[in-house]
């Protein structure tokens, strides 16, 4: 038996993130790259949304990596999955990055909202081999479409723009209250449509 | 701050819009109420999968090589000191680059000719260059067998544990029951108290797909978190050692789904085996 709690398949072994990541703490940057083929697209499509703009989003994935070979010796497993932790910090740094940007003079609407992103045509750009992947995506932005349309700009605001919930509110010109019960209820709303879907079905 | 005012901001915290005050308040409420603290938990798994409703983008070319570029230079790009656009842009070979093509060619093979040490030259740098090559495989393969020790001493340290386990006066078992979909699984938990450790063991579970894992979640006031992943040999036999957060009698019930390699926060099929603790 294996210390990760995968049994051993000769044929098909993949270590898993955590068992990586103890390996990047060692100075193994072999495992380094190996998480980068695992996630290094999803944080650059995160890193994508959030800053809109090609470089920025490959500067804050390699960012976003440098700081996992730096800080993977403390990284704890048992208080939450690599993944998550990974997507922590490169929204971390979108923010910091959004946050930058808006102290410095911009030109006209930089973050222009992204409606068109959550259209089917916007498909064609999902190039990832990873079927299961795709398929967590497909189902996950499935029940983000199935939210009335201002709790979700509300949420993406907040998650992918970050701004705050006055910041919001003066964005979209609606009472600070009203803000408030947007983000509650799509973020309720949301966690019905995951839990009563395929995700999750019969665990509650 | 009353456990109202927490309930109606649970939502903008986790997603991070509230203002730092609100923020560093609904902080310190948490860490003392432990219901408030399971409403945030619960919500923080749906704010987990918002990185996946952002539209999948092709890599840019070149990324992983700029990142083993990065962590062997320590440059790390805007976010420390300079993109590494402009740090080579200030490079004497970024400033003879920016010559016309042609005539760079042209300097460079003049040089070669008019140079008379050209050959010792050249056979210094093929030297250097084969020697450093092999410096790079003998680190490979080093770096290879680091990695099998790793794995040895990790399958070890679990055998040891294990039989720490079984002999604990203070283990007891649990058995999950196999859902309709694994009918004739056998599931049993063994959880000791005294090292606050857990280990699972199945059989007869169904051969999973080349790219699955089996995921044990552990549930706790209706809240359920990974536990750890197993892969099953071809009698459906696999086991697992738990990853605990907190006391192991604090949870009230287990279940393992089939799910794809690389997991998430949330389970994505149904239940193979489940049980009360």
């Amino acid at each position: 038996m294996e210390q990760s709690g995968r049994t051993a398949s000769p044929q098909r072994f993949q270590p898993l993130d955590e068992e990586l990541v103890r390996l990047v703490a060692g100075g193994d940057s072999d495992a380094l790259a190996e998480l980068f083929r695992r996630y290094a697209g999803a944080v650059y499509s995160l890193a994508y949304r959030m800053l809109n703009d090609r470089e920025g989003a490959e500067e804050l994935l390699n960012e976003a990596f440098v700081r996992v070979w730096r800080q993977a010796p403390s990284f704890d497993a048992r208080r939450g999955k690599f993944s998550t932790w990974l997507m922590s910090v490169a929204r971390n740094l979108g923010i910091d990055e959004l946050r930058s940007r808006r102290a410095r003079p911009q030109r006209a609407d930089p973050l222009t909202p992204q409606d068109a992103e959550l259209d089917p045509a916007d498909e064609r750009v999902d190039v990832e081999a990873d079927v299961w992947n795709s398929e967590r995506r497909r189902l996950i932005r499935e029940a983000m479409r199935g939210l009335p349309a201002a709790q979700r700009e509300a949420l993406e605001l907040a998650y992918f723009e970050g701004l705050t919930q006055s910041e919001i509110a003066t964005r979209l010109g609606d009472p600070l209250g009203t803000t408030k019960t947007r983000i509650r209820l799509g973020l309720q709303k949301l966690r019905d449509l995951l839990l009563s879907g395929e995700l999750g079905a019969e665990i509650s | 701050m009353t456990h109202g005012d927490v309930r109606d901001l649970i939502a903008p915290y986790v997603v991070g819009a509230l203002e730092a005050p609100e923020s560093v308040e609904m902080e310190e409420h948490l860490e003392g109420c432990g219901f408030c603290a399971n409403l945030a938990r619960e919500a923080l798994e749906v704010v987990h999968c918002l990185p996946y409703v952002a539209p999948q983008r092709p890599l840019p070319g070149g990324a992983l090589e700029r990142l083993l570029t990065s962590i062997s230079g320590g440059a790390s790009g805007i976010y420390r000191t300079s993109t590494i656009a402009e740090a080579t842009a200030l490079a004497p070979a970024a400033i003879e680059a920016r010559a016309p093509a042609t005539e760079r060619k042209g300097r460079r093979w003049q040089t070669w000719f008019r140079s008379p040490s050209l050959f010792p030259v050249a056979a210094g740098f093929i030297l250097v260059a084969g020697m450093a090559a092999w410096n790079v495989s003998l680190e490979r393969e080093l770096g290879s067998e680091r990695r099998e020790m790793d794995v040895m001493r990790g399958r070890l340290g679990q055998q040891s544990h294990l039989l720490l386990m079984v002999t604990s006066t203070a283990s007891m078992a649990r058995p999950l029951q196999g859902t309709a979909l694994a009918p004739s699984a056998q599931v049993r938990l063994i959880m000791d108290g005294e090292s606050n450790s857990a280990m699972l063991f199945a059989s007869h579970l169904p051969p999973l797909g080349s790219n699955q894992v089996y995921e044990v979640w552990l549930g706790r006031q209706g809240v359920r978190v990974p536990a750890g992943t197993f892969q099953v040999d071809q009698q459906g036999d696999g086991e697992c050692s738990l990853q605990l957060d907190g006391s192991i009698h604090s949870y009230d019930s287990a279940w393992i789904t089939a799910e794809p390699a690389r997991g998430g926060p949330m389970p994505n099929s149904p239940g193979i085996a489940r049980g009360a603790l």
